[in-house]
């Protein structure tokens, strides 16, 4: 195995708890694109 | 879109995409010498995959909070914080904390570059070991494309198995394969996921 990539370590809860708070921060990204679209884009008529 | 795959740094001409644009417009305003490697969803895109994303992932080496603050001053003509107007937040609360901050072109929305600094392991390869490519003229540094399809392939969401499937046929000649093995030993990616891309 190439040593750079052996000598890598991958602490799976590590890995894991990223990517929930990446999921976190893209649900939080969701409801500010809902409401920027609402104050930008919707027209009530 | 002709992907020149070498010898020597891949290139690739096509007509650009609003994606490639704005990447290439963002990245020119990071100061000289800042280490920094898109990574996830535009390298696939990169190499012709069409698909819409919202956002496009960024990974920069940490910069100090002066130089942090000069950046953010020199692209406010241009490009703002959908987080917050104040630089102090998006260093300290944001990005020292391990968050990520979106950035999109002054008064839209999309696309936006989703960048934070690297935390790990892997986040430090994909920076040390990036990539670049160059798009229509432009240099741009992506990810190892060997730890992107593991990596894609580790996630498993139907779109990230696509992306992996798209760069393991249109790099096929270029890939390590004995990296490409390594990273998805390390990572432990199933072997029915492996099947479904045909390793």
């Amino acid at each position: 195995m190439n040593p750079d990539i052996a000598a890598l370590r991958i602490d799976r809860r590590e890995l894991d708890a990223d990517r929930e708070l990446n999921r976190r921060q893209r649900m939080e990204y969701v409801e500010f694109k809902a409401r920027w679209l609402r104050e930008h884009a919707v027209v009530n008529d | 879109m002709r992907i020149h795959l070498g010898p020597g740094p891949i290139r690739i001409e096509k007509e650009e995409t609003p994606y490639d644009t704005f990447t290439r417009e963002f990245l020119a305003t990071l100061p000289p010498g800042q280490p920094a490697v898109v990574v996830s969803g535009y390298v696939a895109l990169a190499f012709g995959r069409n698909r819409m994303t919202e956002d496009i992932d960024l990974l920069l080496e940490r910069m100090p909070a002066p130089a942090f603050h000069q950046w953010w001053e020199s692209i406010q003509d241009r490009f703002e914080c959908l987080a917050t107007a104040r630089w102090e937040t998006a260093f300290h609360e944001y990005l020292q904390d391990g968050l990520a901050v979106r950035f999109a072109r002054r008064g839209t929305l999309e696309p936006n570059m989703e960048m934070k600094w690297v935390k790990n392991d892997l986040d430090r390869y994909s920076l040390a070991h990036r990539v670049t490519v160059d798009i229509n003229g432009h240099p741009i540094p992506l990810a190892p494309l060997e730890l992107q399809i593991a990596y894609k392939l580790d996630m498993g969401s139907e779109k990230d198995v696509e992306d992996a499937r798209h760069l393991l046929i249109v790099l096929d000649q270029k890939l390590n394969r004995a990296d490409l093995q390594s990273f998805l030993v390390k990572l432990n990616v199933p072997a029915a996921r492996l099947r479904e891309v045909g390793l």
